[in-house]
């Protein structure tokens, strides 16, 4: 995972758990014709470090995200990756909007100064560009693709690729998203749409004026259980569910019932109920109307059971879009290794009216055994993981670290 | 600068090499040049002079750019032709 928080995952945790927020003025493209100038941009990124001369001509900002972001997945993972499991490896690679630096660039050039654009452009910009790098950079030649669902795309991706690992379709699957959009097209986009804050993202805080941008790539092995503990593997945390549907309603604003039941259709995939569930990490944007909303659905379905904690990780690192979902699948695998629910970074002045405990005052070590991850996309596409908390010593097996 | 230099200076450019190591008879794919340098080289080659080289991927042949000496020719043949255009 990289972020701007952090260039690996445990970095991004600990910053994340510290409750830091990322969220800065914006330094790495020009300002001078927007009015929001914040985001959680990777300040410290140097392609050079990691990518050749052709990587670089060929890859947009966001495909160098999602390859650092595998690389370090993989890596961690320690698989023997025979000519046979490269074979049969998905790839899913979640992205909102794919290469939109690629995009502006072309369009700056084209219109702006009436000069052509960039040879590479088409297959920068495509947004399968992520999955297809991630797969020829690590060699992973079986089904490979990309999902687009806007905000919900990295959690799309994950899920996809658990029911692919779950259903035997395949060992092993690489999965997540990618986001880097912080461009100024993109930006003056989101200002022109009036939900973005220019002050900060606030989430379940009383004073939350709108979502700030963040770019990122967060990617996960996902392995068949029984594969991963014959092999020693270190296991994070275990993906037990997924639930996604759509609203078939409005464009832009997320529909109570639906989200309800694509929460609901998770916690079934997974076999669980509600009073399971210790902590929900939240869509939570730091718009009004989202966490509204959000909180409203959550105590619908806690109304019979415990409220568990709920917090959102968008204070911290922005909205990452297509990349969103992966990031905070990520942390919520980490928050039930850990057994600490990281905190709402930025909510200083808790909505309490909402009903929840938004674990605004600092990382809460405690006792979580299940978590949901909440993603709801505009065009109405909801999607939401189930994870469960992986007990070393439940089959009397130590995996190793 | 000749048409030579600058062109050096663009190729070294994209190929992150140094220009001295040139010479007009340098086969661009005896240095492992591939297609989508040839791609990049051409729209570098294409801002620098203010020309339009008429390459297609699916006809590369059909314009001469095997080596430097040739790319120069092309460079040069190009300027003159489409001058005032």
């Amino acid at each position: 995972m990289i972020c701007a928080a952090g260039r690996t995952a445990a970095e991004s945790w600990e910053a994340i758990a510290a409750g830091k927020s990322a969220i800065a003025p914006i330094s790495l493209i020009p300002t001078e014709r927007l009015n929001v100038r914040i985001a959680a941009e990777i300040k410290d990124f140097d392609p050079t470090a990691h990518f050749d001369r052709r990587g670089l001509a060929a890859m947009d900002r966001v495909s160098q995200l999602a390859v650092v972001a595998a690389r370090e997945a993989m890596g961690s993972a320690g698989l023997d990756l025979d000519d046979d499991l490269a074979g049969r490896i998905h790839t899913i690679v979640g992205v909102g909007v794919g290469g939109m630096h690629a995009m502006d660039d072309s369009f700056r050039l084209l219109y702006g100064e009436n000069r052509r654009p960039h040879p590479l452009s088409v297959p920068r910009l495509m947004v399968n560009a992520p999955a297809s790098h991630v797969s020829m950079d690590l060699g992973l030649r079986g089904l490979t693709y990309a999902i687009a669902s806007a905000c919900a795309s990295g959690t799309h991706a994950i899920g996809t690729a658990f029911h692919a690992v779950r259903s035997g379709a395949a060992p092993v699957a690489l999965a997540g998203g990618a986001e880097s959009c912080i461009t100024v097209g993109t930006i003056a986009g989101w200002e022109a749409l009036r939900v973005a804050s220019s002050s900060g993202c606030r989430p379940f805080s009383r004073n939350r004026d709108g979502l700030v941008l963040g770019e990122g790539a967060a990617m996960l092995v996902l392995e068949d259980l029984d594969r991963a503990l014959a092999r020693g593997a270190r296991i994070h945390a275990e993906i037990v569910g997924f639930g996604a549907n759509a609203d078939a309603a409005d464009l832009t604003s997320p529909n109570p019932a639906s989200t309800e039941r694509a929460m609901r259709l998770a916690m079934a995939d997974a076999g669980l109920g509600p009073a399971d569930i210790d902590y929900v990490n939240a869509h939570g944007t730091g718009t009004t109307m989202n966490d509204t909303i959000e909180a409203e659905v959550l105590r619908a379905i806690f109304t019979d059971a415990p409220r568990p904690l709920v917090s959102s990780i968008k204070g911290a690192v922005g909205h990452g879009l297509g990349a969103a979902g992966a990031m905070e699948a990520v942390i919520t695998a980490l928050a039930l290794r850990e057994q600490i629910a990281p905190p709402t970074a930025n909510c200083d002045d808790p909505d309490t009216g909402l009903g929840f405990d938004f674990v605004a005052d600092g990382a809460r070590p405690t006792r979580l055994r299940h978590a949901l991850s909440n993603s709801f996309a505009f065009g109405g596409l909801n999607a939401v993981l189930a994870l469960r908390h992986y007990d070393d010593d439940r089959d009397g097996t130590a995996p190793s670290a | 600068m000749s048409t030579y230099d600058q062109v050096v200076e663009i190729l070294g450019s994209q190929l992150q090499r140094d220009p001295g190591e040139f010479t007009p008879d340098t086969n661009l794919e005896e240095e492992g040049v591939e297609s989508l340098d040839v791609i990049e080289i051409t729209y570098a080659l294409e801002e620098a002079f203010h020309i339009e080289i008429p390459l297609n991927a699916n006809d590369a042949g059909a314009v001469p750019m095997r080596t430097i000496g040739e790319i120069v020719a092309l460079v040069d043949r190009l300027k003159a032709e489409q001058a005032g255009s």
